[in-house]
Parts: C-alpha cells; sequence; structure tokens
C-alpha cells in the first residue's frame, strides 16, 4: 500500500480552515494519481491505491465538513468520492479474492486444485465485469469536469 | 457498514490543534462503541464496523500527527496491528459467504463433484484461519484494555 503524502504548509496553530483545504487538495491529488493505473488494469495495486487514498481523501472531508458552504456543494462533490471507493470496492474486493485463491492451489489437497481453479475463472470473469461500472464511472466524473470542480471548490 | 459519527463543536476559524482534540475525541468514542460486541464471535456486522471505526480512528489521526509527539506514533502503530488483525477476520468472513454462495450455486452438487471438493477445501482451511485469528485478536484486545489504552489515547488527544 501506498503511503500518504505528506501534506504541505500545515501547522498547530494555523486555522482549521486553512489546514483542512491543503489536506484535503493534498489527499485529492494523491488519489488521482492513481487513475491511470487504475483503467489499465493489469497491476492490481493501482485500484487498492485508488481506494485507500480515496478512504483518506472521505475521512478528510467528513472530518472538516463544517469548514465548508454551500453545503449542497460540498455533499455533491462528498457524494462523488464515495461513489469512487464503492466503485473501486467492487473491484478490489475480488482482486484480493483471485490472489489469495491463486496463493491457496499450492496447499490444498491434490483432489482440490480443479474445483480451486475453476473459482478463480469464475472470479476473473466476474472481476471483468465489475470493471465496466468502474470504467463507466471514470467516464462520468470526466464529464462532469469533476477534477477542476472540486480543486476550484476546495482549494485555499 | 455503519455511518461515521457527526462530530459537533469544530470551529473552523480556530486552530487545526484546537480542533484536534474534538474530532478526535469523538473517534475514539466510536471504536470503543463497539468493544461490547467483540466477546462474541459471531458479531461479523459488530466487527465490521469496529474496524471500520478503527480506520476512521486512525485516518484522522494521521491528519493531526503534526499536533502531538512522538508517543502519538505509537498510538498509531497499535492502531494499525488492531485494524490489521480485524481486516484478517474480516477477509475470512467475506471468503466464508463468497465460497458458501458459490457451493450453493454449483450445478454439480454435492461431495463428489471436483468443484466442491476444492471449495469445501477451502472452507475448512477459511474455517480454522478465523477462529485463530480471532483468537489473537482477542488477546491483544484483552491486553490493551488492561493497559488503558483508551485513556491513554484520550488523555494524550485532549492534553489533560
Amino acid at each position: 500500500m501506498a503511503k500518504a503524502l505528506i501534506v504541505k504548509d500545515i501547522a498547530p496553530e494555523k486555522s482549521l480552515d486553512e489546514c483542512a483545504r491543503r489536506i484535503i487538495t493534498t489527499r485529492f491529488h494523491e488519489m488521482m494519481s492513481f487513475k491511470e493505473g487504475t483503467i489499465d488494469g493489469r497491476d492490481i495495486e493501482y485500484v487498492h491505491d485508488m481506494r485507500v487514498a480515496s478512504r483518506r481523501l472521505r475521512a478528510a472531508m467528513q472530518n472538516f465538513a463544517d469548514c465548508f458552504t454551500p453545503k449542497k456543494k460540498f455533499r455533491w462533490h462528498l457524494k462523488r468520492v464515495e461513489r469512487i471507493t464503492s466503485t473501486l470496492g467492487d473491484v478490489r474486493d475480488l482482486d484480493v479474492l483471485i490472489d489469495q485463491f491463486q496463493k491457496d492451489i499450492q496447499k490444498v489437497p491434490a483432489d482440490a486444485e480443479i474445483g480451486v481453479q475453476n473459482l478463480i475463472k469464475h472470479l476473473q470473469t466476474e472481476r471483468e465485469g465489475r470493471r465496466v461500472p468502474m470504467f463507466k464511472m471514470f467516464n462520468n466524473l470526466d464529464r462532469s469536469n469533476f477534477e477542476q470542480r472540486f480543486l476550484k471548490f476546495f482549494e485555499v | 457498514m455503519a455511518k461515521t459519527w457527526k462530530v459537533r463543536g469544530v470551529y473552523p476559524q480556530l486552530s487545526y490543534q484546537w480542533n484536534a482534540q474534538i474530532i478526535l475525541a469523538v473517534k475514539i468514542q466510536e471504536v470503543y462503541s463497539w468493544a461490547k460486541s467483540i466477546r462474541n464471535p459471531d458479531k461479523v456486522k459488530e466487527l465490521h464496523n469496529l474496524r471500520i471505526s478503527v480506520k476512521r480512528l486512525r485516518y484522522s489521526m494521521e491528519f493531526f500527527t503534526i499536533n502531538y509527539g512522538e508517543e502519538f506514533q505509537d498510538f498509531l502503530k497499535v492502531l494499525a496491528d488492531v485494524q490489521e488483525q480485524l481486516g484478517d477476520i474480516h477477509d475470512c468472513d467475506v471468503i466464508e459467504t463468497v465460497l458458501t454462495d458459490y457451493l450453493r450455486k454449483l450445478p454439480n452438487r454435492g461431495d463428489k463433484g471436483a468443484d466442491a471438493i476444492g471449495i469445501n477445501a477451502l472452507l475448512r482451511r477459511y474455517r480454522k484461519k478465523r477462529t485463530a485469528q480471532y483468537q489473537t485478536f482477542l488477546q491483544q484486545w484483552a491486553a490493551l484494555e488492561e493497559d488503558g489504552f483508551m485513556d491513554q489515547l484520550l488523555r494524550v488527544v485532549t492534553g489533560e
């Protein structure tokens, strides 16, 4: 799992409002940095890292919600981040299962191997199916200029 | 998944340090609201909610690290351990559901089918693993309770 990026220019004596904005925009950039690899899909760690980054971002947004108005706009952004977490979670859950069962094949009795292999094939097909809503979500986010709108709303 | 607790009394124009104690105190209480359920290994939902609350506390503490001394990092490490143990238990619970669903839908039912043999072997493996992981978690949780981990963390966070 990728380490969280260091947030620059925050300090205990600065206002929560300023620090919250710096934290949220840093977490946002961190999350988006994994987007390309997530879409590519060959390395499963990108989905994982993007999902973890989206969780950190969501936690920051929820903790610092009182800093932002109008509330309606804030909720619009929060909802999109929540959707990113849950859509990536659908793919990630299967990545974890496939990876785990591939390791298990070597540890189960010989007569159990075929059954586990068939299960992995089934999960791999399901994974491809779950990547479709993910692509759709990224297209929708691009179409709605999510990235630019998000940064405009939260930047210091 | 349980909703995150609403934090009241946050003042955006006051300092980052002042607000840290308000937010973190609520996150700690959220974690311990699940503590009463942990002695029952079948409380799958509650254990999952505890894991999520620990994660929320951990991420929140990471935001506020700058406001605290070195000992804060030790608390973070303990929470990362607890989260990992709860994560291992949760993984086994998810696998149990996935495997039983898959087994139920198999066209070749019964213990003789090659698929069923494979799935049942995995089920046995993960049930055993889950029991061991749950015991490890309980031991660590009991040790933390004995050390008064929650009170210590609250004291550090609120500076009292």
